[in-house]
């Protein structure tokens, strides 16, 4: 497995664009299949059915969920795959790549193809399909991967299995934003407008039927470039939202449940339900725009805020998990390396003697953040986080809105910025993290700006086109030290994907990087 | 003959004249009080994040800056000829988002309507044909808790004990929204038989005692000592009888049942109406609650007038007092 030491330091096959750094022919995601199933003997058929109590959060945006955009789960490669995969120790390695390389300064990315890889109409994937998935995720208009829009300034065909990115600015992470869930590869069309609306993929599922606000069904793709996968015939997805969801596992109609509340990890257990969860997750990050006359305004504000969020007793209460990893008030995550944790865990009285010194020694009310329930336990989560605060005498209402168009909800005023609230925070490599703190990123920061911000991005720069792996660590200590101190946001942490499973599953595994997992090819149910 | 034709279109046209002040009240209820549309879809606290100059864009783009009586007839006419107008958030037709679900629940609340009165009918005769017998007083004592109980609880109880326990209905109805309408009644028994329960215990108190009184009237005690089998006397002469306050009470229970849909489709995840008026009001999606108030409305009518129609075609004495003017 290629890891990220590995991928940093450039020691793997170059193809040919240029010397150091930063080939990669990382070891085969089929190896990490092949590695699930080591030692056990799969069984061909079944049909896995899992409920999923988190909404369809772009419903609101389209109801075709043929399109993996629109989708009605993030994960999208169930139906597609993409150039490369992020593995379960967030390594990024070739998944319709066979391997990428970077010229000398990493503005220059060249992707070897996979071949013999067919979608589900029967054509072959080729580099021509690439190059136009490519350009319709970078696409200003109608793309929807922002990784790519921010770094990608053209994409060419290098005869008929390779694809050639040109970026604006010098990326050695670039191969995770291939990785992104929406950067799906799509059968090529003239107008990329009308890409990707048929439904069709290179994916081990065919998509048979989709209502995008309840369910999808999906068969088997014989012609599947892992050969002789998946195991299992039919693949069915179902939002369960509220108690369907352990009332589809305890019927038996469910025979897994993605992203379960972890309050009810007992009552799955009970019912022989098996638990498995990733080492982290995805995350809640709180928008604080700072474009408009409001208290928070004020860094000392703000700080109070943090240092009044009691994150251990969320990870105790809502997760039941007392050794979970607590926010850093940026969007690193605490399985990252690179992730450094705040100095003070909690300090109540010092969040009073900020608010006193801002001009609030009596307490202050806030303007209501927004949130959608995305995940079941998130309106327990903020129940919490609202009476911490209140113990530093903050009053913050955490208003809850429908899932369904909340992304236009929160965007329809106070552009590019938005409302006030809570942005659902995917566990990502260290550039993409940080880079959502920056001016890549017009909403997240809230309009953090000043001598801190300026510096944050010099180092954001100065990081991406770092080759040393120890001077990029540095590099983003500092970045961290400089957003604790400013607080742009507030960072909760702590949650963990999980899947909750029959016995009679096997290999269904929680990926931290939610949209990575499951790899259904090496799922398989007994009879 | 005449006098029943006439009463049948003086209702047809009151019940045009109630559709109009329904679509009026809807009016009123959505665009006027407390404020507009826009007022209903931006609460106070949010107000601060939009300028004057963007309400006054959102409001002309909604027609909001047009004279209340100018929308009045806008929205009137829309509801009349059933064109709901589009969507705030994905300007999609409202017609076209709720039409499916439409149907759904349309299925699912004709099955419960027909069920509702054809169970009530046979457990109200087999109670009053001995009142104060074991089986009278079982089913009299099972409907009575079936009708204190909510909908909602009706539900949760039924998912509880015949998915989950009995594992005879699914717990989670998997069924796309546009589904056939015969996938779509296979997966609706339970939400029906949870739907009728209130109402078969309602309708079957208001036949069992039409029906104990009937059994007991001179005319029947007259047919009876003439020799008409007690069978005969059942069916044909007291059941019609005890069926007109029964007829009215399904009309009740139509208005009931829209209420009821709301709520059994919340727990059973029915891909029906109610959700989607769930959705939209929590959305404050206007247009969409304006077309779905209107249609529940214009049901409820439609199914007094159906009833009215049934009890003029059922009872000779309302026709003769009809046709005696």
């Amino acid at each position: 497995m290629l890891s990220r030491r590995d991928f940093l330091a450039g020691s793997a096959v170059i193809i040919g664009v240029g010397a150091l750094p930063k080939g990669a022919a990382a070891q085969p995601l089929t190896d990490f299949v092949d590695s699930l199933i080591d030692g056990q003997s799969p069984r061909q058929g079944g049909r896995l059915v899992y409920g999923n109590p988190v909404p369809n959060w772009a419903l609101g945006q389209s109801d075709r969920g043929q399109h993996p955009y629109y989708f009605m789960d993030i994960q999208t490669r169930g139906i597609w795959n993409a150039l490369t995969w992020v593995d379960e120790d967030l390594n990024v390695v070739p998944e319709l790549a066979e391997s990428f390389v970077s010229n000398d300064d990493a503005t220059v990315w060249d992707y070897k193809l996979r071949e013999g890889v067919f979608f589900h109409d029967g054509r072959e994937f080729t580099s021509a399909d690439a190059v136009a998935s490519a350009r319709l995720h970078a696409h200003p208009k109608f793309g929807g991967v922002g990784f790519f829009k921010q770094d990608i300034k053209s994409v060419e065909a290098v005869g008929k299995y390779g694809v050639r990115f040109h970026l604006n600015r010098p990326n050695v992470e670039f191969p995770h934003a291939t990785a992104e869930y929406r950067a799906m590869m799509l059968p090529a069309r003239e107008n990329l407008e009308e890409m990707g609306y048929d439904g069709i993929g290179t994916g081990p599922f065919k998509l048979v039927e989709i209502d995008n606000k309840r369910q999808f069904l999906a068969e088997r793709f014989e012609n599947y470039w892992m050969p002789n996968k998946p195991y299992i015939e039919e693949l069915q997805g179902v939002l369960a939202m509220g108690q369907s969801a352990i009332n589809g596992f305890q019927s038996g109609q469910f025979n897994a449940v993605y992203n379960a509340d972890p309050g009810q990890f007992d009552q799955f257990g009970s019912v022989g339900g098996v638990v498995n969860s990733a080492p982290s997750g995805d995350q809640f990050w709180l928008v604080l725009p700072k474009n408009m006359n409001l208290p928070w305004n004020d860094v000392r504000v703000r700080k109070a805020m943090s240092l009044a969020i009691d994150r251990p007793k969320i990870n105790r209460i809502i997760y039941g998990d007392p050794d979970g990893w607590t926010g850093n008030d940026t969007h690193m995550n605490g399985v990252n390396r690179e992730f450094q944790p705040r100095a003070v865990e909690r300090d109540v009285a010092e969040a009073r003697r900020l608010l006193a010194e801002a001009g609030y020694p009596d307490g202050i009310d806030l303007p209501a953040i927004f949130y959608c329930p995305g995940y079941p336990e998130e309106p327990r989560l903020w129940a919490v986080v609202g009476e911490s605060l209140k113990e530093a005498g903050i009053n913050l209402e955490f208003a809850e809105r429908p899932c369904d168009g909340f992304s236009p909800f929160t965007m329809a005023v106070n552009k590019p910025i938005g409302r006030p609230r809570r942005n659902l925070v995917g566990a990502r490599n260290p550039n993409i993290n940080l880079s959502r703190l920056s001016q890549l990123n017009d909403a997240e920061p809230g309009g953090w700006s000043g001598p801190g911000f300026d510096r944050y991005n010099e180092l954001l720069t100065t990081a991406a086109a770092e080759m040393d792996d120890e001077a990029r660590l540095a590099i983003y200590h500092e970045m961290q030290a400089i957003a604790q101190e400013e607080v742009p946001g507030i960072m909760i942490g702590g949650r963990r994907t999980n899947v909750v499973s029959a016995p009679n599953v096997h290999n269904l595994r929680a990926h931290t990087q939610l949209w990575q997992g499951p790899r259904y090819e090496s799922v398989w149910i007994d009879a | 003959m005449y006098a029943v034709l006439a009463l049948i279109v003086r209702r047809l046209l009151l019940s045009a004249v109630i559709l109009v002040l329904v679509s009026g009240t809807v009016f009123v209820g959505t665009e006027i009080l407390p404020g507009d549309a826009l007022d209903a879809t931006i609460p106070a606290d949010e107000l601060m994040y939009y300028s004057e100059e963007d309400l006054a864009r959102m409001r002309a783009e909604l027609g909001l800056d047009k004279s209340a009586a100018e929308r009045f007839v806008n929205v009137l006419r829309g509801l009349v000829t059933f064109d709901f107008g589009v969507t705030l958030m994905t300007r999609e037709k409202v017609i076209d988002s709720i039409i499916h679900p439409l149907l759904n629940s349309l299925i699912m609340a004709s099955v419960a309507i027909v069920l509702t009165p054809l169970v009530s009918v046979v457990l109200g005769v087999w109670a009053a044909l001995k009142p104060g017998g074991r089986i009278d007083g079982t089913v009299s004592g099972a409907t009575l808790f079936a009708y204190s109980m909510p909908d909602f609880v009706v539900g949760n109880v039924f998912v509880i004990v015949f998915a989950i326990w009995l594992g005879l209905a699914p717990a989670v109805l998997m069924i796309t929204e546009s589904a056939p309408w015969y996938q779509i009644l296979a997966v609706s028994v339970l939400p029906v038989i949870a739907l009728t329960v209130s109402g078969v215990a309602y309708q079957f108190r208001l036949l069992r005692a039409g029906m104990v009184e009937a059994l007991g009237s001179e005319f029947i005690e007259r047919a009876r000592l003439s020799g008409v089998p007690e069978w005969r006397l059942v069916i044909t002469h007291a059941l019609p009888a005890a069926l007109v306050p029964m007829l009215n009470g399904t009309a009740q229970f139509v208005a009931s049942i829209i209420s009821g849909v709301v709520v059994i489709e919340a727990v059973f995840k029915f891909p029906g109406i109610g959700i989607e008026l769930i959705r939209s009001i929590s959305q404050r999606e206007v247009p969409t609650v304006q077309a779905i108030t209107f249609l529940a409305a214009f049901a409820v009518i439609a199914s007094n007038l159906l009833a009215d129609i049934s009890i003029l075609a059922l009872d000779p004495r309302v026709r003769r007092a009809r046709n005696d003017r």
